[in-house]
């Protein structure tokens, strides 16, 4: 291997954890070389300005092993039943025994073992970025979920990405198809329980002509926890993305989603909302492609910040020339609680087509003086009030989560985190 | 009920002086009407007694029900049973009436040790009083006030004193943007809350209110101080003659 730069204690740990002895040894070494050569982002990376992930991570973590300790129940309570899977430390812990017809999951080191991924899926390994490769380099599991063409999956599909802590690095990589004109809706629980580690989860999302897929995303972590989540998605002709993300924040946590609207008349919906206290940081950085024309995204996302926490957004629309008659619409608000908060955003708009409707907003603010006033001339309490215009932001995007049981979870998740009460 | 007695109170960074030395007081029972030109000092006055936080008395006290209100938040005064009718009042995106009532209501009855009402109760009362107001159930399931016309805001208003049942109301100019037949659903949902237990403070403009809302004292406001006292028929002279003439007069 040849590096042109010293790599830090760090990143000659992850170089040295390659193993790459599966069928994807061609794939996974070029992605580690690309790594290698990129080495950790920081802040001179202009992706990664507000987000230092090579001074968050110096010291050398070891690979994290297997847990046999018992998998405590869920936090939040879905209220449906669910296929649930455990991917804990990078490892696949417990698969869904239960899965219905026209449903496949497995793990991904099973489906390399019995050929079901193979060099063939070479693309799926090759990284968006420098972290993305690092894990399509090192990921040896993950959840591989496939749902057959025209088949609608009525119950979501439970993924529980676990982190315990000084658990070390972890890389998982989960491969998600969902079949032409199928329906399927998966929760994607992010559990980071402590500071020692750091957690690096890809997913590939491909969703066939015609066919929808709803995430539903909560992403808890610790204050000394490191994290970063990359999704790549691709959407045929036809096809819809709906994707509602609620997170906490944690040391360093990153939250990036690339999309690439292939097909012609693709819809995405994009919404997420942080909180973020203490000293945590939440970065959420979307690259949304279109390439075919008629495509529609639809991206909103709200932080709420106080003490001397930092809120990050970077949003990217490509319209490429072919898109004509693209709609997509960006918005990022910011409420800052504390005179130490901080949010950063960047949005970007760069459009080849010509015919086409695009638009970003972007503002930050502290709560209105005016409509405190008014709550309190009414009786209500100041820390009464500052909740409820807080929640009241908040639930714009919150109010359109069509999943009953994690609309109410992410209710009394905000209301735990405005009494104090949700390190989270 | 309420003893204003020499407030000064200067607002904003500069600390410009409003309020010049006023003094006012309503007994129960009593509605005074308090009229003075644009810049008169009408509004700080308002919002003084509800205890908005950047009006700073410099002298002067206001005295409820015998005790100084001055160290008392704007929540704890409302508890106390101060309530002001806004001139503009706010619009609170993603807070449903309904929710903004029932939080309010609740909040006061706990800082006075009552029992607070449950989701049953509440409604049952509420759908009474909005009825009475010509307030809709549409309206309350909406954000509070969120695109509600001039008239439709004011009546909110006013179902909001009704339903917390205040002894001292505070109207700052409840007739500005209302057309005749708002005014007047308005000013008859105000007379049905006017009760010997209750005082009631106007304030205004014009003289127009005052036909449907009948004061038993009128005060003339300039400069910051009242510089005139009368009955009802002050009004009418204000009407006639302009603020200008009385005001040279008391001066």
């Amino acid at each position: 291997m040849s590096n042109a730069t010293a790599l830090t204690p760090a990143e000659d740990a992850f170089v040295a954890a390659f193993d790459g002895a599966d069928a994807l040894h061609g794939p996974r070494r070029a992605a580690l070389e690309a790594f290698a050569a990129a080495g950790l982002p920081h802040k001179r990376v202009e992706d990664w300005k507000y987000t230092d992930l090579r001074a968050s991570l110096r010291e050398a973590l070891p690979s994290a092993a297997p847990s046999d300790a018992a998998v405590p129940p869920r936090r939040t309570i879905v209220d449906a039943p669910a296929m649930e899977i455990v991917v804990e430390n990078g490892f696949v812990r417990q698969g869904a025994d239960k899965a219905p017809e026209g449903v496949s999951i497995s793990s991904l080191s099973d489906a390399l073992a019995g050929g079901a991924v193979t060099e063939a899926d070479a693309e799926r390994f090759s990284g968006a970025g420098a972290v993305d490769a690092l894990n399509a380099a090192l990921a040896g599991d993950g959840v591989v979920l496939s749902v057959a063409d025209g088949v609608t999956v009525e119950t979501p599909v439970l993924i529980r990405y676990r982190g315990l802590a000084d658990a070390g690095a972890f890389h998982a990589r989960s491969l998600i198809d969902i079949g032409a004109g199928a329906e399927a809706s998966v929760i994607e629980l992010y559990e980071y329980e402590g500071g020692g580690l750091f957690a690096n989860v890809s997913s590939s999302v491909r969703i066939a002509d015609g066919a929808a897929l709803k995430r539903y995303i909560l992403h808890t972590s610790h204050d000394a926890a490191t994290d970063v989540s990359t999704s790549a998605v691709r959407l045929a002709p036809g096809a819809a993305l709906t994707q509602s993300l609620i997170g906490f924040g944690g040391k360093l946590s990153r939250f990036e989603t690339h999309l690439e609207h292939l097909g012609e008349g693709a819809v995405a919906r994009l919404d997420g909302a942080f909180l973020l206290g203490g000293r945590r940081h939440a970065d959420t950085t979307t690259r949304i492609v279109h390439a075919a024309p008629e495509g529609e995204t639809y991206q909103r996302h709200k932080n709420v910040v106080r003490d001397t926490a930092r809120s990050v957004f970077q949003g990217k629309f490509l319209v490429e020339r072919p898109a004509q008659k693209t709609d997509a619409q960006m918005g990022t608000h910011t409420l800052l609680l504390s005179d130490g908060a901080a949010a950063d955003a960047k949005p970007e708009l760069e459009i080849y087509a010509d015919d086409v409707k695009c638009a970003h907003g972007a503002t930050s603010g502290a709560l209105d003086d005016d409509a405190l006033f008014y709550l309190g001339s009414r009786g209500v309490p100041p820390e009464q009030a500052r909740a409820l215009l807080v929640e009241a932001f908040l639930n714009e995007i919150i109010d359109d989560i069509d999943h009953d049981g994690l609309q109410a979870d992410f209710k009394a998740l905000v209301r735990d985190w405005l009494a104090g009460e949700g390190a989270a | 009920m309420l003893n204003i007695k020499d407030l000064h109170v200067a607002v904003g960074e500069d600390e410009t002086e409003i309020i010049r030395g006023l003094s006012l007081s309503l007994n129960a029972g009593e509605v005074h009407a308090i009229m003075g030109p644009n810049g008169s000092g009408k509004s700080t006055l308002s919002y003084t007694i509800a205890g908005r936080d950047d009006y700073e008395v410099a002298s002067g006290d206001i005295v409820y029900k015998g005790e100084s209100l001055l160290d008392d938040d704007p929540h704890e005064r409302a508890a106390k049973g101060v309530f002001l009718s806004f001139q503009y009042p706010l619009e609170i995106p993603g807070v449903a009436t309904l929710t903004f009532l029932r939080t309010a209501l609740n909040a006061q009855k706990k800082a006075r040790g009552e029992e607070e009402l449950s989701a049953a109760d509440f409604m049952r009362l509420i759908r009474d009083k909005a009825e009475k107001l010509n307030v809709s159930q549409d309206m309350l399931k909406r954000p509070l006030n969120v695109g509600f016309s001039g008239g439709e805001k004011k009546r909110m208003e006013i179902l909001q004193m009704s339903l917390f049942e205040p002894s001292l109301a505070i109207l700052d100019e409840t007739d500005s943007g209302l057309d005749i037949d708002a005014l007047k659903t308005v000013a008859e949902g105000v007379n049905a809350l006017r009760s010997p237990e209750r005082a009631m403070l106007v304030i205004t403009h014009y003289q127009r209110l005052l036909d449907y809302i009948k004061p038993d004292f009128v005060h003339v406001l300039a400069k910051g101080k009242i510089v005139r006292t009368g009955g009802p028929e002050l009004a009418k002279e204000l009407e006639a003659s302009g603020y200008d003439q009385i005001i040279s007069e008391a001066a």
